[in-house]
């Protein structure tokens, strides 16, 4: 053991002496001209802390005059992006029947709503297993809700745009969760996949039909 | 005694397997293990990372530790969200148990409420091993 | 304690360099960071307040290289040396491995000095670890001001006041022209991974 130790000390002070020797007379007395040490990567504290202090939340600069309608909606939606807990999302649901309630006329914001609802819905039961993307189509659902509510005057054809839009990232995020995408969904026992694709499913018809239904009467009407 | 922690090389690797699936998975940049002493345990990244971790583990060792001190001056026993957000990348803290840290570097397409849920699992998986 | 990973067979090691207030602490690792800035490749990173004082800490890591088929990643620390940033200085203390102990040799701080050798001790106790057991190597900083006709003390003096316990490695330095820092650093280095040899046999 003794032998070791005094091996690793050779060793260890060789390497040191590689790494740090002093060319310029070792240790000297000899005073160096007395340059001050130039301060090393400070830490720029205060300038970055006025950076960061800058309100930075999209959803935050877009304020409108009046108090939208979709505020309380706005604020649950923040809430879940920091914590997905069951009392978040339940309060981002109850908000939606709220505004189905307050919109059960207006076909397109009601489907949104219902949008809204299934993909809430979805990453409740899923959970830690929901799809990553899915808070970003329900902030994309939000964005186009916000749009037809914020403009009173939109036109129904504007507004079918903006729900038809939204349709397809919805049908697009349903491929990428379906079975040819695994994703992290079956490695979890116990969670019964298939039934919430049937939801979802179901959902998504609803909302087709509706949505096919107000199409074809506002043909009608012309 | 001070605690130490010491992990054989199968706990490394299932450490680094669990960070994997479930952080860089996601779409997190970095994700560090560290102590509170400021060594790295795990450093997994997403291939496009360049940080000075080694700096990164002092300060944000030395960070924990103050807001830490924080929380008892003012009577919690901890802050359970410790996150600092930044334009393009943010930084997420956990506290595994009294001497380990998880550090989680993200940018905007992480949503910070799944990533919490995500590091909680792996953080519950962490605990099961060492 | 220093970090061991068996599987990438990297050990990181703590040292921190430890002593009062404006005793030269961050001016030793300001020092190795200029000279050796080429060959050490790390960066060194310091959290102060106005007026250079030391709020936090300063850090300064340094890759080795290989000693024993493992990778040795020394971390550099300093503390604040301030009486009143004591909480700080425990934060930083936690797992150390190494200590460099800077005292400053000016004869009005020689109670300074005294007492910061007792908090290192106190706060070492907190952690329930003995100063004995933990590599130490202690400084005899700023003898360059005897030229200035400032009054120094004795090495006996410091000697006696500090290390008579401990019975260190003890050098005399200037951390502003670089006298004898490299020489505390290497020693400081050599103590703490010897210390861990132990460990390093028993991991491999």
């Amino acid at each position: 053991m003794a032998t070791n130790k005094d091996d690793i000390t050779s060793d260890l002070d060789n390497r040191l002496d590689e790494l740090f020797g002093e060319d310029d007379g070792e240790d000297s007395f000899v005073p160096e001209k007395k340059e001050k040490p130039q301060p090393i990567k400070q830490s720029k504290a205060s300038s970055d802390a006025k950076e960061a202090a800058k309100p930075k939340q999209k959803a935050v600069q877009k304020q409108q005059p009046m108090q939208s309608p979709l505020e309380n909606l706005k604020s649950s939606m923040l809430e879940m992006d920091w914590e997905l807990t069951d009392e978040v999302i339940g309060k981002f649901l109850s908000e939606i029947d709220k505004l189905k309630t307050k919109y059960s006329s207006d076909k397109m914001i009601f489907s949104l709503l219902q949008l809204h609802e299934s993909m809430a819905k979805y990453i409740r039961s899923k959970k830690i297993n929901a799809h990553p993307d899915s808070m970003k189509l329900v902030h994309s659902v939000f964005e186009g809700l916000d749009k037809i509510i914020a403009a009173p005057n939109m036109t129904e054809d504007e507004k079918k745009k903006i729900a038809v839009g939204e349709l397809k990232l919805f049908k697009a995020f349903k491929q990428k969760i379906g079975p040819a995408v695994k994703g992290a969904a079956p490695r979890i026992e116990g969670i019964d996949i298939e039934a919430i694709r049937k939801v979802i499913k179901a959902e998504l018809s609803l909302f087709k039909e509706e949505l096919l239904k107000e199409m074809k009467s506002m043909r009608i009407g012309r | 005694m001070e605690y130490t922690i010491e992990l054989n090389k199968k706990q490394f690797e299932s450490i680094e397997n669990i960070l994997k699936e479930e952080l860089i998975d996601l779409g997190v940049q970095t994700v560090l293990l560290i102590d509170l002493a400021g060594n790295i345990l795990v450093n997994l990244d997403d291939g496009k990372s360049d940080i000075d971790i080694y700096s990164l583990a002092a300060l944000a060792a030395g960070n924990f530790g103050a807001v830490s001190a924080m929380a008892k001056v003012i009577g919690e026993s901890d802050f359970s969200l410790l996150f600092h957000k930044g334009e393009k990348e943010s930084i997420h803290f956990s506290k595994i148990n009294e001497d380990l840290l998880l550090l989680t570097i993200f940018g905007k397409d992480v949503s910070l409420g799944f990533l919490r849920l995500k590091t909680a699992e792996a953080m519950r998986k962490i605990l099961e091993i060492i | 304690m220093a970090l061991i990973n068996p599987k990438k067979k990297e050990v990181q090691v703590k040292i921190v360099y430890y002593g009062p207030g404006r005793g030269g602490k961050t001016t030793n690792l300001e020092y190795i960071n200029k000279k050796f800035k080429e060959r050490i490749k790390g960066e060194m990173t310091t959290v102060k307040t106005y007026g250079d004082r030391t709020l936090f800490f300063d850090f300064l890591p340094v890759d080795i290289g290989k000693i024993k088929g493992y990778d040795i990643k020394v971390q550099f620390y300093t503390v604040p040396g301030q009486v009143k940033y004591n909480a700080t200085r425990k934060l930083v203390l936690r797992g150390v491995d190494g200590i460099v102990f800077v005292a400053d040799s000016l004869v009005v701080r020689r109670k300074m000095n005294i007492l910061s050798l007792q908090n290192l001790n106190e706060n070492l106790s907190s952690f329930n670890r003995r100063i004995f057991d933990v590599p130490i190597v202690l400084q005899y900083n700023k003898r360059d001001m005897e030229k200035e006709g400032i009054p120094l003390l004795s090495v006996e003096t410091l000697e006696n006041d500090l290390n008579k316990q401990l019975k260190a490695p003890s050098f005399v330095a200037s951390a502003l022209t670089g006298q004898n820092v490299v020489t505390t650093m290497k020693k400081a280095i050599s103590l703490t991974v010897a210390s861990l040899q132990k460990k390093l046999e028993l991991g491999g």
